[in-house]
């Protein structure tokens, strides 16, 4: 029998799925697997998707990546991959990548109104140069703004920290994760003091039950619902919860599948808190020793404009918690009744017993999961609270099988947007902008003149575009994120701040995405495999990988872009002479001289052809070859400062070196181990360090002075817009399996655009026929905001009860983000994408 | 050329008729399954579209929890035919 090259590369494909299903090989397959790989290089990369931090090996032919594989030594995802990893290898071929920078242009100069002209790298960052150079003569330092990602890499983040906050001295610097997960960090610090989850991955083979709160786990986390659904069928008395405004993919291995109406979430989890104490079945020790007992101001907002009506209307602010007694918050919580609770929530009461019986048991081990449904609220921070107040209760926190754990949406949500300082208020390694010692500490790291740093919070996501409408700032550089498409309230806020001619608007981007086409200038952008890279996922842990492949054409990665924008301004132009005075060494140079080649970031050479695998296979470099130094690493190590000698521990990394070997590691990793559940002794080893005398197997939350945790009370409290006579349906926006988040990717890949072309609207039978809709009839959904035209659709993966709909919003042609409202958790300034009130009418 | 190898979990009382479903889909293999619901599968079609097609339509199965991607390779406009062992490349 003749083996074809096809058979080969068939042997390879059974094989690598067999043994990813435990399942045993046939010989003759394995031993052809083994040739088809002969002209390929295969590496591993972090997958480019979502927070879950897959490993995928790449095999590269002829420059050009051309077959994937799910990492089998990855502990993450065990050699699996969900169906997105298919398009991985397409991801960066789409035909309309760009591979010009392109200028707005009328009768050969920069236009607001002109078209979109090719420019050389030269003349678009001279252009957009000047214009900041203006705005922060004009404004100062506020009229200046950068919008990041959680899907930059770590040394992109911290490259943008650096030349916004120590370079032009703007915290106008935010990430589009505060749409993402900007409640869960809130909490976190609130809560525990530090941030990101206790917990890891293995807690889904070690679990008895798991909640889902407000999480689809099943199609945006396949391969952690993978693990999940393997224990659940696997384990003797395994049961799977899963609570949503409506009923998703994962209900469909749910023993306890709860649709409660929205923001009744902040009802449920107090229910269970008081179910918990009427039944005594808290963990009195544990709270005593390890719980402070707090309540937060009520009545707080909705992080609308101050003029709107329910801002005025306010009676409380902020987030400043005040101490109360175990006996006071049990008061509290008590109004939250079985009754009450299931009247408010529409919950049947025998579900919300299930429910709080297992968190109740002392026996259970529970995890608990959550992503936008609690995060994308108004009352975001307070329900993530409210979650760690019941693991807290019971004591089933840091331990193998419990814990609260928050997911995140993006592939470097944590590693880049939270932990390099890309928020408005934070510094690298959970330093914050307010506090001088960490300013201070900061300064001393990145050897600046003291005072360098602005001890005011920049604009966050919302508030930029608020402020680009107002034409107070006036530039804005939004790189690897789409947020035209993903901002609330588009035609009201971010399109009219856009397009206000007071602004010069630049967007870095592989593809012209609805932000691309809404700029003025667009710079093309160098993606994922085609840089040197590290990712950090959900669970602390931090990923690299090599240059796999070239970029296309002059597109270039964002970190060599921010770089090479340094170069364009001395220091008189951002410091002003008062800072040079006090290091009058500087004078005369470019921020590009002081921040990166300052002796740290410069401090490792770079040669071609040093990048290589244990195999020996080379790889490319670019930014490292263009900068004459190994740029990723300088400034990985100089990161690696604020951990090992900043003012807050327990964020510690390895160094550069040992991630180009290890599929990944969790921090704290310290004597070159890793951490997976933090605060309990006998797994991190920080526990010992802060208290000393702590007991064996015992818990210290660290990152409070007083290694104490924070159960804060905070109460149901209704959301910004609910439906009315008029606008009289729920409206609810979220993602789909197919596409990621905006699709700017995934809708470039033909075949995933046909699967889900368009945003269809998923409502309920009983509503379709009240408004005599037949399934794919073309709507009308409209808000007190927007209209946008769509069909309907009754039947699918998503089904609505009664008074709700569903609506994507990866659809660049039906922008959702035309009816949602801005409100924001006023302490986490996160939008509630997930409730407004809409009506639906025949289009 | 376009072929790629899943890891398709049913849930274990479900196997047999997950497996019929799945056999009837163009391209689609079956290489091996387990009791626990696990089923070894390929597809192997010269159209990219119909691989990413029938991918997707796996996972509405009735029974199926959840399909995973293993390996996937893609080589479009091959130099030679793709079932001849001449090839060049």
């Amino acid at each position: 029998m003749k083996i074809t090259r096809r058979d080969f590369i068939k042997s390879q494909a059974i094989a690598a799925a067999t043994a990813s299903a435990g399942i045993a090989l046939p010989v003759t397959i394995a031993n052809a697997a083994q040739e088809a790989d002969k002209d390929m290089r295969w590496d591993k990369t972090a997958c480019r998707f979502c927070g879950t931090g897959c490993s995928v090996l790449v095999g590269v032919k002829d420059g050009k990546v051309v077959a994937t594989q799910g990492d089998p030594d990855a502990p993450v995802n065990k050699g699996l991959n969900c169906i997105k990893g298919y398009f991985l290898t397409k991801i960066m071929y789409g035909k309309d990548r760009l591979t010009k920078p392109l200028l707005r242009k009328k009768d050969g100069k920069y236009d607001k109104e002109g078209e979109f002209a090719e420019v050389s790298w030269d003349e678009a960052m001279d252009t957009m140069a000047d214009k900041w150079k203006a705005a922060l003569k004009d404004k100062g330092p506020s009229g200046v703004g950068m919008f990041g990602s959680g899907q930059w890499t770590i040394w992109e983040g911290y490259a943008a920290s650096k030349l916004m906050k120590a370079g032009l001295r703007s915290n106008n610097l935010d990430p589009n994760a505060r749409h993402c997960m900007a409640s869960a960090v809130g909490a976190f610090m609130r809560t525990f003091g530090i941030d990101e989850p206790m917990g890891c991955y293995d807690d889904l083979e070690h679990a008895d039950v798991f909640v889902l709160w407000g999480s689809n786990m099943a199609e945006m986390h396949p391969i952690l619902w993978s693990r999940l659904a393997d224990t659940r069928l696997t384990k003797e008395g395994c049961e799977v919860h899963v609570l949503s405004t409506f009923t998703h993919r994962s209900f469909e291995l749910a023993d306890n599948g709860i649709i409660f109406k929205p923001q009744t979430d902040l009802a449920i989890t107090n229910y269970i808190a008081n179910y918990i104490i009427e039944n005594k079945a808290y963990n009195k020790e544990f709270i005593d020793k390890h719980v402070n007992f707090n309540k937060t101001p009520t009545d707080i907002g909705y992080g609308l404009r101050p003029e709107h009506p329910l801002e005025k209307k306010k009676t409380g602010k902020g987030g400043k918690l005040t101490k109360i007694t175990f006996d006071e918050y049990a008061a509290a919580v008590k109004p939250y009744t079985l009754d009450y609770t299931s009247e408010l929530s529409g919950v049947p009461k025998d579900q919300l017993e299930k429910l709080a019986k297992v968190f109740a048991d002392p026996k259970k081990k529970v995890t608990s999961y959550w992503t936008m449904g609690f995060n994308q609220h108004t009352r975001g921070v307070w329900v993530n609270s409210n979650v760690y107040n019941i693991h807290l209760l019971m004591g089933k926190i840091s331990e193998p099988g419990n814990g609260p754990f928050s997911l995140t949406g993006q592939p470097s949500a944590c590693g880049t947007a939270r932990e390099v300082g890309t928020f408005a208020h934070r510094l690298p390694a959970d330093l914050v902008v307010k506090k001088e010692g960490h300013r201070k500490a900061a300064e001393k790291i990145w050897k600046l003149p003291e005072g360098t740093i602005n001890p005011k919070p920049g604009y966050h996501a919302v508030l930029m575009h608020r402020k680009m409408k107002d034409g107070e700032m006036n530039c804005y550089w939004q790189l690897c994120n789409n947020n035209l498409q993903a901002s609330p309230n588009f035609n009201e806020e971010s399109w009219p701040g856009w397009r206000n001619p007071a602004n010069f608007v630049t967007v870095s981007d592989p593809y012209p995405t609805v932000s691309a086409m809404g700029a003025d200038l667009i710079l093309p952008t160098a993606m994922w495999a085609e840089k040197e890279g590290a990712y950090g996922n959900s669970e602390r842990r931090t990923q690299f990988w090599r240059q796999q492949v070239k970029g296309p054409g002059e597109s270039r990665s964002d970190m060599w872009q921010m770089m090479e924008f340094a170069k364009r301004f001395t220091v008189e132009e951002a410091w002003g002479e008062e800072q040079i005075a006090k290091m009058p060494e500087v004078a005369g140079k470019t921020l590009y001289d002081v921040l990166f080649e300052n002796g740290q970031v410069n401090k490792f050479p770079y040669e071609e052809g040093m990048v290589k695998d244990e195999r020996g296979n080379v790889y490319d470099n670019d930014e490292s070859a263009h900068f004459g130094y190994y740029a990723q690493k300088g400034l990985f190590e100089e990161y690696r400062r604020f951990q090992w000698e900043g003012p807050k521990k327990g964020h510690e990394m390895a160094e550069y070196d040992a991630y180009h070997k290890a599929r990944g590691l969790r921090w704290p990793v310290l004597d070159g181990k890793e951490t997976l559940w933090r605060f309990r002794e006998g797994y991190d080893p920080h526990v010992k360090k802060f208290n000393p005398e702590v007991a064996k197997g015992d818990v210290y939350f660290y990152g409070k002075p007083d290694g104490r945790a924070n159960i804060i009370f905070g109460p149901y409290e209704p959301p910004a817009e609910a439906p009315d006579e008029e606008y009289d349906l729920w409206l609810c926006t979220g993602r789909v399996l197919e596409h990621w988040h905006s699709g700017s990717m995934t809708r470039r890949v033909p075949e995933l655009y046909r699967a889900v072309p368009d945003a269809v609207v998923y409502m309920h039978p009983k509503d379709a026929k009240k408004r005599r809709l037949r399934p794919g009839a073309k709507i009308k959904v409209q808000t007190r905001r927007g209209e946008v035209l769509s069909r309907v659709e009754t039947r699918g993966r998503n089904t609505p009860p009664e008074g709700l709909v569903f609506f994507p919003w990866f659809d660049a042609g039906r922008l959702v983000n035309k009816l949602t409202l801005d409100a924001t958790d006023p302490l986490s300034k996160e939008t509630d994408y997930k409730k407004c009130a809409c009506k639906v009418l025949k289009a | 050329m376009s072929i790629c190898s899943l890891v398709v979990q049913a849930r274990p009382e479900n196997l047999a008729s997950v497996s019929e479903n799945l056999s009837a889909m163009e391209g689609v293999e079956i290489h091996a399954s387990s009791e626990a619901g696990k089923l070894v599968v390929t597809i192997d079609h010269a159209e990219r579209e119909v691989c990413s097609q029938t991918m997707m339509d796996m996972q509405n199965i009735p029974g199926v929890l959840s399909s995973s991607l293993i390996y996937e390779y893609f080589e479009e406009n091959p130099k030679t035919d793709p079932n001849s062992d001449q090839e060049g490349d």
